[in-house]
Formats: C-alpha cells, sequence, structure tokens
C-alpha cells in the first residue's frame, strides 16, 4: 500500500500513474487516499475539493487499484497545530458532504479508516468539544456519534477501522472486566457494527503495546487477533525499536492479526530494514489473501443438459482472507466457437477462505443450453460489482503457475469434453 | 452382572457415536470420484485486488 495525502493525490492520482504502479516489484494496487481538511475547519468543504475526491476515485477504477479512506484535519501533534480537529457540529457537516462520494465509489474502497478525530485522524490529540483521554462513558458519546455518522454514511458492505482494539471493546461494551466476545464466524460480514467495525494500527511493532495500541494489554491483543479474522487490519510503522521491529516478529504479528494492507513507505527505517534482509519479500507475498490451488476433481464424461460438479481442494497461504464480497463463478468456454457459459456459484463465500487452512468445497451446475464439444474450463473470482466484475485488474489470481488468462482474469482448470 | 453389561453397553453407543460424528465432520472425508486435476503452486508476488 501506498500512502497519499491530499497533495500527494493533486499530483499522482491519475490511472496511467496507478497502471504503472502495477508494474512495479511489489505490484502496488492499494493506496491510503489521506485527505487533510485543514483549510475548511469552519466552513463547508468547498466543490473543487469534492471534485478531486471523484477523479481520485474514477482514476482507481480505471488504473486497476483500489483505495483505503481517511479523512482527518491536522497533521501534527504539536499544540501549535491546534486546534487538532473541527467541531462536531463541523465534523457531522463534512461527514454528510462525503458521504454521497463513498456511495457511489464503494467499488473501489477497500474500507474506511474513521478518522476526523485528532491528529491524523487517529483519535488520541484530539480537542474542539471531544474529550482528551477520555474515561467515562459520556466522555465517548462525541466520538460514537461520528462512529456512528460513519456507519451510516459508508456502504453497508464496506468496513470502518478503528485506530486501536481498546475503542470497538469500548464500544460494544467489552471493556473493564466485561468479558470479551470477538466477532464469530456466524456474526461476520452482517450490517452490524460488531460486524463492520474493523481495525487499523498505526504504530505497528514499534514497542512492546505498539506504543499505545494495547494499552489494555493481552485481552485487546486477543481480541483484535481473533476479531480479524472476519475484518480488515494494516497499517504502518512507526518507530524502530527492536526486537519488536524486526522482522521474523513483524511476519508473526502480521500472521495473528491478519494483515491486508501495510504502507510501504513509513517508516524507511523499519520497512528498509525488511527490504534488506528479504522481510519485506515475504510480507509482499502474504499480505491479504494468496490462494493456491492444489487440486480439482471433476465430473468425468460430463453431458450437455446434465449436472457438473467440480470438488476442489483450495489453500490461503495469505495472511487474511478477503473480507469484501467476492464473487464464484465456473466458467465454460467452447474451443470451437468461444461461446462462453457462466455459472454463478451464490452459495461459496471466498470471505471464509481463512488463511492457514485448507479448504474443500465442491461448485455445481447444470450444463443446460450447452452444446457437445470441447470446452476450456475455468474458475472466475471477479468483483461482485457490476462496474469492474469484468474487468480482469479486479479479478483473483491464483497464486498456481500457468492458470492465469491475463485477458479475462480467468483461472484455467482444464479442458472438459462435453458429450 | 447386569450393571457391568449396561456400562459396557453405553461406552459401545458412545465410541459407535463418536465414530459416526469423525466420518461425518472429519476433513479426510473420502474425495468424490472423477477426473482428478492438479496445479503447480507459484512464487510469484501477485496483483492484488484485495477484493
Amino acid at each position: 500500500m501506498r500512502y497519499y495525502t491530499s497533495a500527494d493525490l493533486e499530483a499522482h492520482a491519475n490511472a496511467n500513474t496507478l497502471k504503472n504502479n502495477r508494474e512495479t516489484p511489489a505490484k502496488l494496487t492499494l493506496y491510503l487516499h489521506s485527505y487533510y481538511l485543514t483549510d475548511y475547519m469552519e466552513s463547508d468543504i468547498p466543490q473543487a475539493f469534492l471534485n478531486r475526491l471523484e477523479t481520485n476515485m474514477n482514476a482507481l477504477r480505471e488504473g486497476g487499484a483500489k483505495a483505503i479512506l481517511r479523512f482527518s484535519y491536522k497533521s501534527s501533534m504539536g499544540t501549535s497545530a491546534q486546534p487538532w480537529n473541527a467541531t462536531p457540529e463541523w465534523i457531522h457537516r463534512h461527514i454528510d458532504q462525503v458521504a454521497p462520494y463513498l456511495k457511489k465509489h464503494a467499488d473501489v474502497i477497500l474500507c474506511v479508516q474513521c478518522g476526523w478525530l485528532g491528529s491524523w485522524g487517529e483519535w488520541y490529540y484530539v480537542d474542539n468539544g471531544f474529550k482528551f483521554n477520555p474515561s467515562r462513558d459520556a466522555d465517548f458519546e462525541p466520538r460514537w456519534e461520528v462512529l456512528e455518522h460513519m456507519l451510516r454514511a459508508v456502504p453497508e458492505d464496506r468496513q470502518v477501522a478503528l485506530r486501536i482494539p481498546a475503542y470497538k471493546m469500548r464500544y460494544l461494551k467489552m471493556h473493564g472486566d466485561t468479558a470479551m466476545t470477538p466477532l464469530s464466524a456466524e456474526e461476520a460480514y452482517q450490517n452490524t457494527p460488531k460486524a463492520r467495525i474493523c481495525g487499523h494500527n498505526d504504530c505497528f511493532v514499534s514497542s512492546s503495546n505498539d506504543v499505545g495500541t494495547y494499552n489494555g494489554g493481552n485481552k485487546e491483543r486477543n481480541f483484535w487477533a481473533a476479531d480479524t479474522k472476519y475484518t480488515f487490519m494494516g497499517g504502518e510503522t512507526c518507530e524502530k525499536k527492536m526486537p519488536y521491529s524486526g522482522g521474523e516478529y513483524a511476519i508473526k504479528e502480521m500472521e495473528k492479526y491478519h494483515w491486508t494492507y501495510l504502507n510501504r513507505d513509513y517508516r524507511e527505517e523499519v520497512t528498509g530494514m525488511w527490504r534488506a534482509d528479504g522481510t519485506m519479500d515475504t510480507i509482499l507475498h502474504r499480505l491479504g489473501y494468496r490462494f493456491v490451488l492444489d487440486k480439482a476433481i471433476l465430473t468425468p464424461a460430463p453431458k450437455a443438459g446434465n449436472s457438473f460438479e467440480a470438488y476442489f481442494q483450495l489453500r490461503n497461504v495469505g495472511f487474511a482472507a478477503p473480507n469484501n464480497k467476492r464473487a464464484v463463478e465456473l466458467v465454460f468456454v467452447n474451443a470451437a466457437s468461444g461461446r462462453k457459459h457462466v455459472f454463478p456459484q451464490t452459495a461459496a463465500d471466498p470471505r471464509f477462505w481463512l488463511p492457514g487452512e485448507l479448504h474443500k468445497f465442491t461448485l455445481a451446475c447444470t450444463l443446460s443450453d450447452m452444446e457437445p464439444g470441447q470446452y476450456k474450463l475455468y474458475l472466475n473470482l471477479p468483483d461482485p460489482y457490476p462496474s469492474i466484475h469484468d474487468n480482469p485488474y479486479f479479478s483473483i489470481r491464483l497464486a498456481n503457475k500457468n492458470m492465469w488468462d491475463e485477458a479475462t482474469g480467468y483461472n484455467f482448470i482444464a479442458t472438459v469434453n462435453v458429450e | 452382572m447386569k450393571r457391568i453389561f449396561i456400562i459396557h453397553y453405553s461406552l459401545f453407543i458412545i465410541a459407535v457415536a463418536f465414530c459416526m460424528a469423525m466420518t461425518a465432520c472429519t476433513p479426510n472425508a473420502p474425495e468424490p470420484q472423477g477426473t482428478t486435476v492438479t496445479f503447480e503452486e507459484s512464487d510469484e508476488i501477485l496483483h492484488l485486488c484485495r477484493s
């Protein structure tokens, strides 16, 4: 993931840049768009700024990338930078202004960091109507109003990230001695705050408690470790502090907390160290999902008009599951005519293809409206949004040799003779 | 004697139930019959659409 501020976005976020970035060794396809509204703390966001947001989202779609979004007001924690955020009234007004753009461009949004409060939108250095170091329930109320407004503003199928696990636990009344119940498989991906609140860690492996990320110790760590099986996690380092910043420890932490994205540029003294010792190569292989297909067993001698089954064994060797919706399709392409037959598999849900596990599943269809003949069979994992469903930039490529069809975004399984 | 029979019979039932549950739930359930295709893993860094 590359981090872009408002100024960077003005200069660099165009489709050609994004297409070129896809071809770099890191194969960049993800950006953090961090919008600073420093000049609009007591006014509406001007239309020109909103137009820029629109342009940037369109560039993502054309350039084959997605973004994590964050809105905030200040990028410094110094007292001279105060106020660190706008008042609650202005924040709510600004959320209403950006909400239509979030809904319109949900297809190219990975998730949205809750932001708005405090320096960098990290909810720590807050003022101007929000309590610094909150402790009582009442202290948190203005924060929860922003969180709930963001949950309404962000499309229902996209998650909203909070900076530390304690915020989600407090909001869900799991703080103190209350039992901690992270998201279960049954609760995952529902339209509830519990399922839609994810996390981000912007002081990853930067001290024994990631510089206050885990002030509550193991309970908070255990919560995030379990919760992130079904929610997004990512961020950046903020300090080099050994042994915590060491590469092997970082990989273990990314496994434990199911990391999907990392700011590759910050801090350079840490990410540079990982590049030098080879850690970054492992990270680039394993961030997010990485699906390896081991085996398929297909119905022998299938007949036109009859049922067909394909049994698959697939491993996810990445750090995380794909936490947004993902379609699954069996595609038959007639070798002679090129005619395509697509069979959507609505029961299959790759969001549950968790890392570290072998997944066995059967996809089935009826070969109706198909002529006898030779067909190429593909497994297609496209984005479900119609705007990018047929764009191979947004289809999942399996981590196997000789399977990927670059033109269509399909994964080749076998040649099948339909009788 | 009757008590011993009941204990043994109960253990037998539990063992049968356990085996049935294991057969139903085990990830090593028999694979379907059909045309098998195997695939080779790639070590390439991939473009991720990040869903």
